[in-house]
């Protein structure tokens, strides 16, 4: 890793930039495209301005690895009041000397978003603004930044064929040696996890070497509280995470309140137009790019609870527990100059549960999650991808404020727990106090969703076209029953997989038992 | 659309000396915002404006702008040489203001 560190000085027009020039001449010594370079200086530049023409002073900090050049910007200044105006192109708050000078144009900030792969934006007014962005230098990161993070031991599978069917967007294929997800499918929901009596899927956080406690801010899910049976309190809990070492803990649930106050307020200031949903669950975020882009405009512009906390902690280790994949995939990849791990929220479990059969109180000061204003609630990923189905349809104009969760009862009903949802949410929510940290609250998502290209057959379209008209036929020659043990979910996935060679249509025993294949076949569906 | 042309055909007076001689010109942006030229610039745009201040020293040191032409006549500061020099940059004045001066351009970048 190169790291460049770069003050700049309010109202200094030309020292500004000197951080962008170094920043350039090891691009180019590195040897990145020249077009990346373009990018991430235009990126870089802009933010430096940004600091001279509206702030008192700043510094700009910049680190480069193979994969990318991240940047993060912070300054005392007076603040952006309103996010959403100031990512406006043409919305300028400049004064005239800067105007004169060619800048303060409106363009920054935008330009900034444009040219850059991840852009987040912190301001307080009154106080300052922080920048945070990376640009990708090989094309190849963006794949492994967004890959799921479900494991696979394909040796406990006892093909039962449970996942296969459970699956909501049919990733999942089940082969000689065990299952395989389609990543380009995956959406990182729980339901397999759930489903498998084997164990076979876990939520991918084993790579990270365990953190030492104390060595940082922990992040953990409220689900914990939870886990250890009647007649222990929240304050017994983080009492003993204290003595673990783990001196400063985040809950991602105060996070998610702080993001359903923010929404509800939104919804209020009418910006939204009928439908809204909340960002809260990064699975079903997943879902609606693959499956639902048209209900994209309509998600609030908030970044999920997990991804605000991950952008906001910018400095010091943050040690988060994700209660699932999903989360856990949002916050493998945090960047380099924002040290991250992951623990399994099991091993966190594990080392908590001894201690917690000696004591039963707590003298910690309790705090607890406050109460989210009214909206409506949907979990469970069978009711949400039928809620999402009627909302495609314009069916559902009435439910302005709508939070959805892939898991049954939020994130308490995650796999990785074991105590049921409900008893596990009852237990957490008893206590007393509120958190009010400023860290929790949500950010504004500046890098606006766009749809996953997950299903598409080809790029060409006329390719595509002809594949669709392939799959057709080798379906008809399918009987019909969806009945998985091929090792594709349906008839049609196993067509499309034949067509895109992914399987043979072979693979079917009721197309090859019969006698003269495709007769046989017929004789299936006729039934 | 080689550079040579702009002073020959369209009498725009040359403001650096550089030897390299092969650049060519495919496009042509004209603007006086800064974020617009940042954005609009690449390895074979000859950029047009009337800013002349040290904001074009960055442009000039961070875009790889090949060249950029100022108007009415108008010559930058020193420092903006010394920058078009180390870089390798095309300077150009033009005697014309900006419409005159983009609607030559354009003919010119049409017929080669």
């Amino acid at each position: 890793m190169h790291a460049i560190v770069a003050e700049i000085e309010g109202g200094d027009y030309q020292g500004a930039g000197k951080g962008s020039k170094d920043i350039k001449e090891i691009l180019r010594k590195v040897g990145v495209d020249a077009n990346t370079i373009r990018r991430a200086i235009i990126a870089v530049y802009e933010g430096e301005m940004n600091v001279a023409i509206h702030a008192y002073n700043g510094v700009l900090r910049a680190a480069i690895t193979p994969d990318a050049l991240e940047v993060i910007i912070t300054d005392t200044g007076p603040g952006i009041p309103d996010i959403e105006q100031a990512m406006r192109e043409g919305f300028s708050t400049a004064p005239p000397e800067a105007r004169e000078l060619g800048f303060g144009a409106g363009m920054g900030l935008p330009n900034i978003r444009r040219n850059t792969d991840r852009f987040s934006l912190d301001s307080t007014p009154g106080k300052g603004t922080t920048l945070h962005f990376s640009v990708f230098l090989e094309p190849g990161v963006l794949e492994r930044v967004n890959a799921s993070a479900i494991t696979i031991k394909q040796e406990k599978c006892i093909k039962c064929l449970r996942c296969l069917n459970a699956c909501p967007t049919q990733a999942i294929r089940i082969r000689a040696e065990g299952p395989e997800i389609l990543r380009h499918l995956c959406i990182d929901c729980t339901v397999c996890m759930d489903v498998c009596p084997q164990g076979v899927f876990d939520m991918d956080c084993a790579d990270d070497p365990p953190p030492a406690p104390g060595s940082g801010i922990l992040i953990a899910p409220d689900a914990l509280f939870g886990q250890f049976g009647p007649a222990i309190p929240r304050s017994a809990v983080r009492e003993q995470l204290q003595e673990l070492g783990w001196h400063e803990h985040l809950y991602i649930q105060h996070a998610e309140t702080a993001l359903f106050q923010a929404a509800s307020d939104f919804a209020l200031n009418e910006k939204t137009a009928g439908l809204g949903f909340i960002p809260v669950c990064p699975a079903v975020l997943n879902l609606i790019q693959l499956r639902y882009p048209s209900l994209i405009p309509y998600v609030l512009p908030f970044l999920s609870p997990m991804e605000s906390i991950r952008d906001r902690l910018l400095t010091g280790l943050a040690v988060f527990v994700p209660s699932c994949p999903a989360q856990s995939a949002l916050v493998r990849d945090c960047g380099i100059l924002s040290p991250s791990t992951r623990l399994h929220p099991r091993n966190l479990a594990k080392s908590l549960l001894p201690r917690l059969q000696w004591s039963r109180t707590g003298t910690v000061s309790d705090d607890t999650v406050s109460e989210p204003p009214p909206c409506l609630i949907i979990t469970g990923m069978r009711r949400v991808c039928q809620f999402l189905d009627k909302a495609e349809r314009g069916l559902t104009e009435d439910c302005v404020l709508t939070a959805l969760y892939a898991c049954e009862n939020g994130c308490y009903g995650s796999p990785v727990w074991e105590t049921p949802p409900a008893v596990a949410m009852f237990r957490a929510k008893s206590g007393g106090g509120i958190i009010r940290d400023e860290r929790l609250g949500p950010l504004y998502r500046i890098k606006p969703l766009v749809p996953r290209a997950g299903v598409r057959l080809d790029t060409d379209m006329v390719k595509a076209m002809k594949k669709l008209r392939e799959i057709d036929r080798s379906c008809k020659q399918l009987p019909g029953r969806d009945c998985g043990v091929c090792g594709a979910p349906t008839c049609m996935t196993l067509a499309e997989d034949a067509v895109m060679g992914r399987a043979v249509l072979d693979a079917c025993i009721f197309r090859n038992n019969s006698p003269g294949h495709e007769s046989g076949a017929a004789k299936e569906t006729d039934r | 659309m080689k550079l040579d042309l702009l002073r020959d055909k369209l009498g725009f007076r040359p403001l650096v000396i550089l030897e390299d001689r092969t650049i060519d010109i495919c496009s042509v942006y004209a603007g006086d915002r800064m974020s617009d030229l940042l954005a609009a610039a690449s390895g074979s745009t000859l950029l047009v404006t009337h800013l002349t201040n040290h904001g074009i020293v960055r442009l000039i040191d961070l875009m790889d702008v090949p060249a950029l032409c100022f108007l009415n006549g108008v010559h930058p500061d020193q420092d903006v040489l010394y920058s078009a020099k180390e870089n390798e940059t095309f300077l150009f004045t033009s005697p014309y203001d900006m419409y005159e001066t983009c609607g030559r351009l354009f003919q010119l970048l049409n017929q080669h």
